[in-house]
């Protein structure tokens, strides 16, 4: 698995972990993101169940697990989460920061020592270190209790499947052709995101935040002019239609 | 077979023993209701059939034997199925911990060690776990067995019983004794399934 560094000022540090050349190519690529400061961490998305040892190798390169205070799940889905069980046996005083409708749902995926914070539906924050995760709400987008984390201070804005596309393994980390990368998404958003209203209100939300870096959890990452190229985009384009083309 | 196939090897035997419980509970369930059909019936037949009536009494007690078995057994599969899945996780979970590629730093301790330790831990005490209740489902099995021997006796019985009632009722009566024995070897042949679904775990 391949990872690289978003942003570093200190012992404050985004990582960006995807692009696994063993990954079994039924199972989609998805981006997993660690957030360190000071002594202390939070894995957001952490992944499925097969991408689990993968992930564990590549955190151990940059903390120790004692220091994983956190897990983060955007919401539900297996891709993002079903790992929940085996970190359950790795972090046995963790934390998980997930919308909370979906609390008896991952209890599912096994989450016997974790213990489970549940975001209320208007957003929360927590406090890594010296910094201050915000969680954003993004619900219906695509996931009924759904949720962005956005740092100020690295001006990064973790938006789940927002943004998300179907990439190429060898595809570079950073979106370098908008226009080539909008048919390696467009289906993905009509598809998968329900409606227009909430498309409308996160947008006008998220144009309020300063962001330099836009991080989906599938394809490639949105920077600078990016990603008010990508919010134009989501703007104009009408989701919620069930055609599989 | 790798410990993941043996967990899960477990507990989908397990299920199939469950379910055939199940079927040779129903049959009991028809067993029960031809129990009292035929104290009916004896009672009808008058004091020529009183023999008869004391048989009722045995087929109602094989009946619950296996209706309670199966209850039993149920419980056991449940509480199998459970242990069976958890070590199925375990399993997963330390094969997954062994494709970690990771070197502790000199001096450092191995970040990985205690869980290792924890794990394998826990697995060994779900497999002595599961052993347990293997042999306690296999012995329950076992003991159902013996005593559905009965019910051919039973059924020996019943027909020696009838002969001596009085003609309108033998028929009747023959018919039970041939719903006994028709019972008792359906529940024997599904606890034979059950042991064979077990039979490779032991």
């Amino acid at each position: 698995m391949k990872a690289i560094s978003l942003f570093q000022k200190g012992s404050h540090q985004w990582l960006c972990f995807g692009r696994d050349p063993e990954r079994d190519e039924k199972i989609i690529d998805t981006n997993q993101y660690m957030v360190m400061n000071g002594d202390q961490s939070i894995i957001l998305d952490p992944g499925g169940i097969e991408l689990f040892s993968q992930m564990l190798t590549s955190v151990l390169k940059y903390t120790t697990l004692d220091k994983i205070k956190a897990l983060f799940a955007s919401h539900q889905d297996p891709d993002i989460i079903s790992s929940l069980g085996l970190w359950d046996q790795c972090l046995p005083n963790a934390k998980l920061f997930s919308p909370w409708i979906w609390e008896s749902f991952l209890a599912h995926f096994g989450m016997n020592n974790i213990k489970f914070e549940g975001i209320p539906d208007e957003g929360s924050s927590y406090q890594l270190g010296n910094t201050n995760l915000e969680f954003i709400p993004a619900h219906y987008l695509h996931s009924s209790g759904n949720f962005n984390v956005y740092d100020k201070e690295a001006k990064i804005l973790m938006s789940g499947d927002i943004g998300a596309a179907l990439d190429e393994d060898e595809a570079p980390f950073f979106v370098e052709d908008f226009d080539a990368h909008i048919p390696k998404m467009e289906f993905f958003h009509r598809r998968w995101m329900p409606s227009n209203k909430a498309k409308d209100d996160w947008i006008a939300n998220v144009r309020k935040l300063d962001i330099e870096i836009m991080a989906p959890q599938h394809g490639g990452l949105f920077k600078g002019e990016m990603v008010t190229e990508f919010l134009n985009w989501l703007e104009r384009l009408d989701v919620g239609i069930a055609q599989n083309k | 077979m790798s410990q993941e196939n043996n967990a899960a090897d477990t507990f989908i035997s397990v299920a199939h023993v469950a379910s055939e419980l199940f079927k040779a509970q129903s049959i009991a369930e028809e067993l029960s209701i031809t129990s009292k059909n035929a104290r009916a019936l004896a009672v009808r037949a008058g004091s020529t059939a009183a023999g008869f009536n004391e048989i009722t009494r045995f087929i109602e007690g094989l009946s619950k034997l296996t209706i309670e078995a199966a209850s039993t057994v149920n419980t056991i599969a449940i509480s199998q199925t459970k242990i069976a899945a958890s070590l199925f996780r375990t399993g997963g979970f330390i094969a997954r911990l062994n494709r970690v590629q990771y070197e502790p730093k000199e001096g450092e301790a191995h970040a990985l060690a205690q869980i290792f330790e924890k794990v394998n831990g826990e697995k060994r005490h779900l497999e002595q776990r599961i052993s347990a209740s293997l042999r306690d489902l296999t012995d329950r099995l076992d003991e159902t067995k013996m005593e559905l021997r009965a019910t051919q006796v039973v059924s020996v019985v019943s027909r020696v019983e009838a002969s001596r009632a009085s003609e309108d009722f033998q028929d009747s009566l023959n018919s039970v004794a041939d719903k006994v024995s028709s019972a008792g070897s359906r529940i024997n042949e599904h606890l034979e399934n059950a042991r064979r679904h077990l039979a490779h775990l032991n």
